[in-house]
């Protein structure tokens, strides 16, 4: 008898050993609420960590929030340098997905994930604006960004337009190209771009001013293309500057950070790039005397709606597992004006909601996008599938191997023929 | 715990019979034979390393080829079975193509090469004295480096403002497009590979080398051999076991290819320096493809299977093992 209890003993502790990984998978991190109205228990809030957007910034609003709530503990988890989307794709496929995340553009393929938050009182009042407007997805909302980002700009060094003899900021792409070529012809690098996803994002900065607000809906219909839009004439302007040398021909193989401190420097004439840009210049200790000017129409006549991107704005997971917590947080994310200046002063965002002390070039943004008209694309339905970015980065680079613009624009259409289901 | 030996072979003490015999359940036939143990106490001795096999790699390779027939997506979900379709379009889509080219053409080259230098090194370092220990360290230190590291390193070195293109500009010449141009950049992922992976492999070869005997190869030499000749004859079989244990080793490592793309080119310019492995995350997590990725991970685990047995059957064929 004894022999036969010491056999199970040792057979079940080497089974429980080996039983014991597959409970080793991690949860959620969060902790359910204790009962009571009050938010309470332990939240994760997955957040895009950068240069300027450091674990101090974010540790900032936390700590403000746990002061407000004492019985919530909030947990900052970011992407540990992996793409932000990827990585929260991972998180939640592997059950560890956070409670609260950096808004993510909601499409076909992930809106089962967020939290509808159109019930939420603040969210309706929020949400009136067609800023507020362009976290929703066929009618439900699901983040209403308070900030938003100006993504269509050409920022200049004003010393090296005036050492080229460029006497005003040019208005059509016309002048641009001459501009290019009168810096080429001072001496100075005329266009900064960099590797890996900078291209891309500068080819749709030119192009989304020029697109209705519907444009991916319309692709999706088959109503328009790549190759008879702004796409195609800008990816062959962009393929004309690397040809000519406005553009560096080794520019692909760039770091984004270097150009962006080189520009900073003053070592390049322009440099198309978003708002967000502004935080980067004014770290650097000397920077250039830098300007900013909006993005010229692509044919048609008229001036141009700057193509703005929303910002701070966050969404609750439906896995999460804390979700009186989770809301309020989400909550004080939006409406929290001491929150929405910390998170807005270091991404070098513009607010209505409030106001900081900004660095000249990002007034100069401000007061242009005071005199202009807002052009916000993936609202609504029209939005772009989740595969778009990484097929347009690496085909956008071929402007770097020789490909014109028809080749390349005509490679974006037979791949979304290829794998964007056709809207009826 | 020691034992005694009966005619060379080991048998068990005391404490060790009692034991086995309480897992049998009957005495355990320790005899100069080498009597084997009952079942009971053998699974049970396997069973930790059999679980941690299944759950770490059966599992997710069978759940990788029930996927590898579904539209998984990156979060997890499944609507519906599609059949081959995930096989077709990987084998139709021009950028996965291209990944299996670059794969082959690194997991070649570079086998090739590191084993060919390896060998050449190792003979060079097998000798005695102070200096050759500081050679070796100095030879195997770049395999110290995680292969994102020497991404990160040399990408510092070969980008286009980097110390090479610098210098080059420096003395007026014209900078390399080591990143720009398709073709310099799979040979940039060639280059850093090698210099990464080679320390591991002239180590191997150095063990392997120090057990030849010795006496093997004065005999040659009184023969008359010449210095090529006891490489041809005594040196090159000798080592085969340690040629295909490397050749194995290397080349699945290759096939593998990921976080060295990721740091050094990463997978450019437009796709052009994409290895399978990129290729296979890029699918699962960036297009949302996870039941595309897991048919890229069903093929790249059937040709390393494909590779390994191939190798072991040349070399068998050609009585090197």
């Amino acid at each position: 008898m004894k022999r036969q209890w010491r056999r199970i003993a040792v057979l079940s502790t080497a089974a429980l050993a080996g039983l014991s990984l597959a409970g080793c998978a991690g949860g959620s991190q969060s902790e359910p609420a204790s009962s009571g109205s009050e938010p309470s228990g332990t939240i994760t809030w997955y957040v895009n960590k950068t240069p300027t957007m450091t674990s101090a910034v974010y540790q900032k609003v936390v700590d403000e929030y746990e002061k407000q709530n004492p019985k919530v503990t909030v947990k900052v988890i970011d992407a540990g340098g992996q793409d932000l989307s990827g990585y929260l794709k991972t998180l939640i496929s592997s059950g560890q997905a956070p409670d609260v995340t950096q808004a993510q553009t909601v499409n076909p393929d992930n809106v089962n994930n967020w939290l509808d938050l159109s019930d939420q009182a603040w969210v309706k009042k929020a949400s009136q604006t067609a800023l507020g407007k362009s976290g929703s997805y066929e009618g439900k909302i699901y983040s209403v960004p308070v900030a938003y980002q100006v993504q269509s700009l050409i920022f200049y060094n004003k010393d090296d337009f005036a050492k080229a003899g460029i006497t005003s900021t040019p208005t059509s792409w016309a002048e641009i190209d001459s501009d290019l070529q009168k810096l080429k012809q001072a001496g100075i690098a005329p266009m900064a771009s960099a590797g890996d996803w900078v291209p891309e994002s500068q080819i749709v900065a030119m192009t989304y001013p020029s697109l209705s607000s519907h444009w991916w809906t319309d692709r999706t219909a088959g109503k328009v293309t790549f190759s008879d839009s702004a796409w195609e004439s800008n990816i062959s302007r962009f393929a004309s500057w690397v040809k000519n040398g406005y553009v560096r021909k080794d520019a692909v193989g760039l770091d984004y950070a270097n150009v962006t401190n080189d520009f900073a420097e003053g070592n390049y004439g322009m440099y198309i790039q978003g708002s967000f840009i502004t935080t980067n210049i004014a770290q650097v200790s000397n920077p250039a005397n830098i300007g900013v000017f909006a993005i010229p129409l692509t044919g048609g006549s008229g001036k141009a709606p700057l193509y703005v991107g929303g910002a701070e704005g966050w969404e609750v997971l439906k896995s999460t597992k804390n979700k009186a917590a989770s809301l309020d947080f989400v909550k004080f994310l939006g409406t929290d004006k001491q929150a929405i200046k910390t998170l807005v002063a270091a991404d070098g965002d513009f607010s209505d909601v409030v106001s900081y002390s900004m660095s000249p070039v990002a007034q100069d943004i401000q007061t242009l996008a005071g005199k202009s008209d807002k052009l916000i694309v993936d609202q609504g339905t029209s939005v772009t599938p989740a595969a778009f970015a990484p097929m347009a980065t690496q085909q956008i680079q071929n402007v770097f191997t020789g490909q014109s613009g028809p080749q390349i624009s005509k490679a974006m259409d037979s791949w979304w023929t290829a794998n964007i289901p056709a809207s009826k | 715990m020691t034992g005694s030996s009966e005619g060379g072979v080991a048998t068990a003490p005391a404490a060790t019979r009692r034991l086995l015999e309480t897992l049998g359940g009957r005495r355990s036939r320790t005899r100069g034979s080498g009597g084997r143990l009952p079942l009971l106490p053998q699974l049970a001795m396997l069973l930790p390393a059999l679980a941690l096999f299944t759950v770490l790699v059966i599992i997710p390779l069978v759940m990788s080829i029930v996927y590898s027939f579904t539209n998984l997506d990156s979060y997890g979900r499944v609507t519906s079975v599609v059949g081959l379709a995930n096989y077709k379009h990987l084998f139709l889509d021009p950028n996965t193509v291209r990944a299996l080219e670059v794969t082959a053409v690194l997991t070649i080259v570079c086998t090739v090469v590191i084993n060919f230098a390896s060998v050449g090194i190792a003979m060079l370092l097998n000798q005695r004295g102070p200096m050759y220990n500081v050679y070796r360290s100095a030879i195997f230190y770049p395999y110290v480096f995680s292969a994102l590291i020497s991404g990160f390193v040399w990408s510092a070195i070969l980008n286009p403002d980097g110390a090479i293109n610098t210098l080059l500009t420096r003395f007026g010449l014209a900078p390399v497009p080591f990143f720009t141009d398709p073709n310099l950049a799979v040979v940039s992922l060639i280059v850093v590979t090698i210099w990464n992976s080679m320390g591991f492999s002239v180590v191997l070869y150095l063990a392997g080398l120090q057990t030849i005997p010795q006496d093997l190869l004065e005999a040659a030499e009184v023969d008359g051999a010449s210095s090529f000749q006891r490489f041809r004859k005594v040196i090159w079989p000798l080592l085969g076991p340690t040629v295909t244990i490397n050749i194995v080793l290397v080349s699945i490592g290759l096939l593998r290819t990921y976080d060295l793309v990721v740091s050094l080119t990463g997978g450019g310019p437009a796709g052009q320096s994409n290895t399978i492995a990129y290729r296979i995350i890029a699918l699962g997590f960036s297009s949302n493809e996870a039941g595309q990725a897991s048919a890229g991970a069903v093929v790249l685990l059937l040709a390393t299977i494909a590779l390994a047995g191939i190798v072991m059957l040349v070399r068998r064929r050609t009585s090197w093992t």
